[in-house]
């Protein structure tokens, strides 16, 4: 599977973008901190970036310029608005970079990131639809304790057979 | 100084006794005064006084009255006479005559005539007759007249012209003849006329007299009182004296009997007055001037016994010392007042000035006095002592009236102060027990909530504890399924048994509480009676393995199969009997009997337990019921008890319509019993119950100790730990142990030496057990030809016995080693001469269990050991029971990890076929027994998977699980850190602390989903670096955060951690 590094503010719309596309490739949340990011680019290595704009006010040209300056072979897919994208527009006369506008449809998402890695999208959802099929078969239990080793051992002792939630 | 007193009182009641004596003494002649009625006249003017003085020498003699008529005629009409006015006094020589001429006018006519002439003869006479004459009475020793002398002349009824004329003789010389004021009255007016005149004098008396009876009740206060006497009985008694003295002085007792005795009277009162005195001042200021008072005190006794004395012999006459004892007052006088000024001075207070004024005072009296008679010559005159002892006594009276009110008023104040403290304490006390009661009520609501919260904590801990002996236990669980070894689920169900315990323990506290606060149900069910017996007798068994007990269990055949009750509690209330009876059951029986009768659908079960045990004392029987009562815990301090059980049964009994009954013999044994009617549901009998119990109980042996000191054993295993480790359990037995890491050096010694058992471990590089062995039986001339050969051998696995055999080994022994399998192994191999019995087992039955040698080992595990995740020390302990064999040997694999892990995964890097495995295979095999010795058994379940993946040639489980297993592996590098000193001085240096900040993000992200395996995996890569302090402590804490699945802490420190990685970075 592919490894996104996904950046943005944690609202509703990065949350529901990670949900969607973990289905599909290995996500990697990231806040926008660019200490943080540094070295999250670092350890993931991802395939590609995809930065959330939306509601980022934090997001300032110095991650473009990390991006750019040092992770120039990693493409870069924003989501914004084109209020969103108007300060960073120099950037996107790179080919490195390109941005999808906002509000879009988790489809559209997932065809932006496919056409981004020059994936086939088909066959992405059939790869995970596989992989789904096959933890199809397990019962999902979700364990509910305020106590943290009780859930640990709960997990432990279940999670051979089921799908354990805690 | 007490005797001195009785000296002072004997003095004054010899004076007393003298004076009373005297009053008692005949008299001369007896005057009877006689005095007409009528007013009283004073005659004091127109006196003439004709002084024949110096007619002496011409021969005159006072009895010739018509020669002193004459010559006074011839005076008269020489006009040598003056005319004086009464009183007079004058001086004469012896033998003068005075004579006093006058008229008296004819209304005086029959009344009488009263006058003073002391000391002096008297003639008195009416127109020259003589109407009266009077002799003064003689002192014979002091050869002087009387004083006192008062004349009354009664007046005839008719007379002439009325010339009267007095005639004074002064009868001794040195004395002046005086006379009186002249008085004429009536008989009862002389008694006015005397008491008149002496009114002032009288009055004098009078007060002396009252304030002496005023100190006289001062006196008697302060004694009814019991306050400390102030001299005022004494001061009374002057008084009283000198009261007296006064008064008779004013002649007023004449008018009831002969004034002479009272004069004689007088005398004596003088001699008491200072002695009074003294005695007073000396009960006041004896304890400041002692010395003063005393020689003072004996000075007045001496002075009053040698008067007493001079006048009883006749020397000198108490009249003529009166001057002395006047002296003595003086004296008296001025050493009180000096004293009292030295004690003013002293102590500063001055309060002795009235008592100085008034002795002043009394002292000028005294003085005044002596100034009279002596200087001025009117003898007798005793006005200024008179008012001068009147005013001492007045003053001393108000003095000590004042002062005994003030100290009334001063103890009258002191009560009251007392009694104010006394109504402040009462106050005080009073709110003490309000505050008291209000603290009582309190605590009692305080006791109340206590004891529900009691309830409740009981309740709640219970649950807490529960909860993580359910997670041991469930854990447990999943060694009991998963491990296939049979000592592994030996000690799993050792944890088993005793985590169920531990939940009885806490099922009694909660039960305890719910039938303390009477939440206590019975729930009857359908439930099998031989179920019930088979698991109380499997628990009862379970308990007895490892003593010289045996159980027996008697069962009615024909108890109906099927019932009816709360079986869950009957067995709680039969289990907590049987463990009591196993507990305190040494050596002997115990018995379970279960007995029934039935009564249509109903059956009456009888419940036995009986034992040999320790019995217990009638004294002691009630304390069962007691809750948290233990019977005899000095003695059975160490027989684990809550004190609980026994309670909790009896109650639990009496909600089932039941009741406990005990008979016990101290020293002999003890039969609890009781009976419990259930309603059957199947009739079917249980039938033999019995033979299906002695099974279950036959199934634990013991095995011995043995010494063998003569026995040579080789152990040959490529792991130095694993050789280090034999060779200390078999220290104990004195075997001479020789080791060979490998095949080849194996085959060298076998050579050369004889062993009497060889120890081979089947999984070893280059040439491994088996192969050694086939080695060994080929050698020709082989000292150790016949030696058996057990396989050491981490597989324990069905078949694998046989597998071993067939190779030619003689027998297999699993790793771990277990001490007790091997020490039955070697004794089962070694030739019986070379065994010996160990000498301290002295039970008297040489049996030894597993469980009792596991027990006492487990006894001796040292405390200190720190907890490491994955690591079971009990475990490790068991095989290497000295505490210097654990240290090695954990410090031993320590130094293995790197090495190990570098060796397989470089193994496991090699792997592209299946056919590649078997050095993968090998190296995780040992790495498989080397966890598993530390006590690490996670590690050694999941190296044993890896094992089983390569022989099986499951590349992909290889592949999957190595990457896992590598990582547990290489994490003890860090768990085992501060364990027997370990210290991992190559922690990594943190070169970038962005990545590490990504770390902490992604391990902030991975709480929020609740990705436990993620966040478990980031923070173990998190802990492999060094940092500084204050972030390594976050650090740790973000690792508890995780470990106790807290995202909302985990957020918080992330976000510390990623700013301080950040100032580090700029830094």
């Amino acid at each position: 599977m592919k490894k996104i590094l996904l950046i943005g503010k944690l609202n509703n719309a990065v949350e529901e973008t990670n949900k969607f596309l973990s289905r599909y490739f290995h996500v990697q949340l990231c806040s926008e901190n660019t200490d943080v990011l540094e070295g999250m680019l670092k350890i993931v290595n991802p395939d590609l970036v995809l930065l959330s704009l939306i509601d980022a006010d934090d997001i300032d040209t110095s991650i473009f310029v990390m991006l750019n300056g040092r992770y120039a072979q990693i493409p870069v897919l924003t989501m914004g608005t084109e209020e969103e994208i108007n300060p960073f527009l120099p950037y996107y006369e790179n080919s490195q970079f390109e941005n999808l506008l906002c509000p879009a449809e988790n489809t559209a998402i997932l065809d932006a990131v496919c056409a981004k890695l020059g994936l086939d999208r088909k066959e992405i959802e059939r790869d995970a639809a596989k992989e789904r099929g096959e933890t199809a078969d397990k019962k999902r239990i979700l364990v509910v304790d305020d106590n943290g080793t009780v859930l640990r051992t709960m997990k432990a002792m279940l999670e051979e057979y089921y799908e354990v939630a805690v | 100084m007490k005797k001195l007193r009785i000296s002072a009182g004997i003095s004054i009641f010899l004076i007393l006794v003298f004076m009373v004596a005297a009053l008692f003494h005949p008299r001369k002649e007896e005057t009877v005064s006689f005095l007409p009625d009528q007013f009283e006249y004073y005659y004091n003017e127109d006196w003439k006084l004709v002084s024949l003085n110096g007619r002496k020498e011409a021969g005159l003699s006072p009895d010739d009255h018509d020669g002193i008529v004459k010559l006074t005629e011839d005076a008269l009409a020489a006009g040598e006479y003056q005319e004086v006015t009464l009183p007079y006094a004058g001086k004469s020589r012896a033998e003068d005559v005075m004579v006093f001429i006058n008229t008296l006018p004819g209304e005086y006519a029959g009344l009488t005539l009263g006058f003073f002439s002391p000391g002096a003869s008297v003639r008195v006479a009416l127109d020259g007759e003589v109407i009266y004459e009077h002799e003064p009475e003689y002192d014979e020793m002091s050869g002087k007249a009387s004083e006192n002398d008062e004349n009354f002349v009664d007046i005839p009824h008719v007379f002439g012209n009325g010339e009267l004329w007095i005639e004074l003789t002064s009868p001794y010389p040195d004395a002046a003849a005086a006379l009186g004021s002249v008085k004429i009255e009536t008989r009862d007016m002389v008694v006015i006329g005397v008491v008149g005149n002496s009114i002032a004098e009288i009055g004098c008396c009078l007060l002396i007299v009252l304030m002496s009876i005023v100190l006289f009740m001062l006196a008697l206060i302060r004694r009814r009182t019991r306050q400390p006497a102030r001299g005022e009985l004494f001061l009374g008694l002057a008084g009283l004296a000198s009261g007296l003295y006064c008064f008779i002085a004013t002649d007023t007792l004449s008018i009831f009997y002969n004034i002479q005795e009272a004069y004689e009277m007088q005398e004596y009162l003088v001699l008491l007055l200072p002695l009074l005195l003294t005695l007073y001042f000396d009960q006041n200021l004896h304890t400041t001037y002692p010395r003063r008072f005393s020689v003072l005190l004996w000075g007045m006794i001496l002075n009053a016994v040698v008067q007493l004395l001079l006048h009883t012999l006749g020397i000198r006459n108490l009249a003529d010392m009166v001057n002395i004892s006047a002296a003595a007052v003086a004296a008296v006088c001025v050493t009180a007042i000096v004293s009292l000024i030295q004690l003013d001075y002293r102590n500063r207070r001055y309060q002795t000035l009235p008592s100085v004024l008034s002795l002043c005072i009394l002292l000028a009296g005294g003085i005044l006095n002596v100034i009279n008679n002596r200087l001025i010559g009117y003898i007798g005159d005793n006005t200024a002592g008179q008012y001068s002892m009147a005013l001492f006594s007045v003053i001393m009276a108000v003095m000590h009236t004042l002062q005994i009110s003030m100290e009334y008023r001063a103890a009258a104040e002191e009560s009251a102060s007392l009694l104010a403290e006394k109504v402040r304490a009462a106050k005080r006390q009073n709110m003490q027990l309000f505050q008291a009661k209000k603290d009582a009520d309190a605590a009692r609501h305080e006791a109340l909530a206590a004891n529900e919260a009691k309830g409740k904590f009981l309740a709640r801990m219970s649950h807490e504890i529960r909860t993580p002996i359910n997670a041991v236990l469930g854990m447990d669980e999943m060694i009991l399924r998963e491990s296939g070894e049979p000592h592994i689920k030996e000690y799993a169900m050792d944890i088993y048994t005793a985590g169920q315990t531990l939940l009885s323990l806490i099922n009694d506290i909660l039960d305890f509480s719910k039938i303390d606060s009477g939440k206590m149900e019975i729930v009857p069910v359908e439930y099998d009676i031989s179920s019930l017996i088979h698991d109380l007798a499997n628990m009862a068994s379970q308990r007895i393995k490892d003593k010289n007990v045996r159980l027996e269990v008697e069962v009615d055949h024909n108890i109906p199969s099927r019932l009816y009750g709360d079986d869950v509690r009957i067995r709680q209330v039969l289990t907590n009997i049987l463990t009591n009876a196993v507990k305190y059951t040494h050596e002997g029986n115990v018995w379970l009997r279960v007995g029934g009768r039935r009564t249509g659908d109903t059956a009456v079960l009888t419940f036995e337990v009986e034992d040999t045990g320790i019995g217990i004392r009638e004294e002691d029987l009630p304390k069962l019921s007691a809750e948290f009562e233990r019977i005899e815990e000095d003695r059975n301090h160490n027989i684990e008890g809550t004190g609980l059980g026994m309670n909790i049964t009896i109650q639990l009994l009496s909600l089932m319509g039941s009741r406990l009954q005990i008979e016990s013999i101290y020293g002999k044994g003890s039969k609890f019993y009781f009976k419990l009617e259930q309603k059957i549901v199947d009739h079917t009998p249980v039938g033999d119950f019995e033979s299906r119990v002695h099974q279950m109980t036959d199934n634990y042996n013991y095995s011995t100790k043995f010494h063998a000191p003569a026995a040579k054993i080789l152990v040959v295993d490529d792991n130095a730990v694993n050789r280090k480790v034999l060779r200390s359990l078999l220290k104990e037995t004195q075997i001479q142990v020789t080791d060979a890491e490998g095949g080849a050096e194996c085959l060298e010694l076998v050579q050369k030496n004889r062993y009497d058992l060889i120890f081979l471990d089947h999984m070893m590089p280059k040439m491994d057990g088996v192969e050694t062995l086939h080695h060994i039986k080929e050698l020709s001339g082989c000292p150790c030809q016949n030696t058996p050969v057990v396989v050491l051998t981490a597989n324990a696995v069905s078949g694998a016995k046989e597998k071993y055999l067939s190779e030619g080994f003689d027998d297999f022994l699993s790793k771990p080693v277990v001490p007790e399998k091997l020490e039955n192994m070697i004794k089962k191999m070694l030739p019986e001469e070379l065994l010996k019995e160990a000498a301290d087992r002295s039970s008297g039955t040489d049996q030894t269990g597993i469980g009792a040698k596991k027990e006492s080992a487990l006894e001796n595990l040292p405390e200190e050991l720190l907890q490491i995740d994955g690591l079971d020390w009990q475990y490790a302990w068991m095989h290497l029971p000295d505490m210097e064999l654990l240290e090695y040997t954990v410090k031993e694999f320590y130094a293995q990890i790197d090495s190990a892990a570098d060796k397989l995964e470089r193994f496991y890097g090699q792997i592209v076929k299946p056919e590649q495995l078997e050095q993968y295979r090998i190296q995780v095999h040992a790495m498989k027994g080397l966890a598993a010795t530390v006590g690490i058994m996670p590690l050694s379940g999941l190296a044993k998977v890896l094992e089983y993946a390569a022989r099986d040639g499951k590349i992909d489980v290889v592949t999957s699980v190595t990457p896992i297993f590598l990582e547990e592996w290489r994490s003890y590098r860090r768990k085992l850190q501060g364990v027997f000193g370990i210290e991992d001085t190559a922690g990594k240096e943190v070169t970038d602390y962005s990545v590490l900040q990504a770390l902490v993000e992604m391990l902030r992200l991975s709480m929020k989903e609740l990705d436990i395996d993620q966040a478990d995996r980031l923070v173990g890569q998190l802990l492999e670096y060094e940092y500084p302090d204050e972030i390594d402590q976050n650090i740790r804490h973000l690792a508890e955060a995780v470990t106790n699945l807290e995202p909302e802490e985990t957020e918080r420190l992330a976000e510390l951690l990623i700013g301080q990685m950040g100032r580090q970075t700029d830094a």
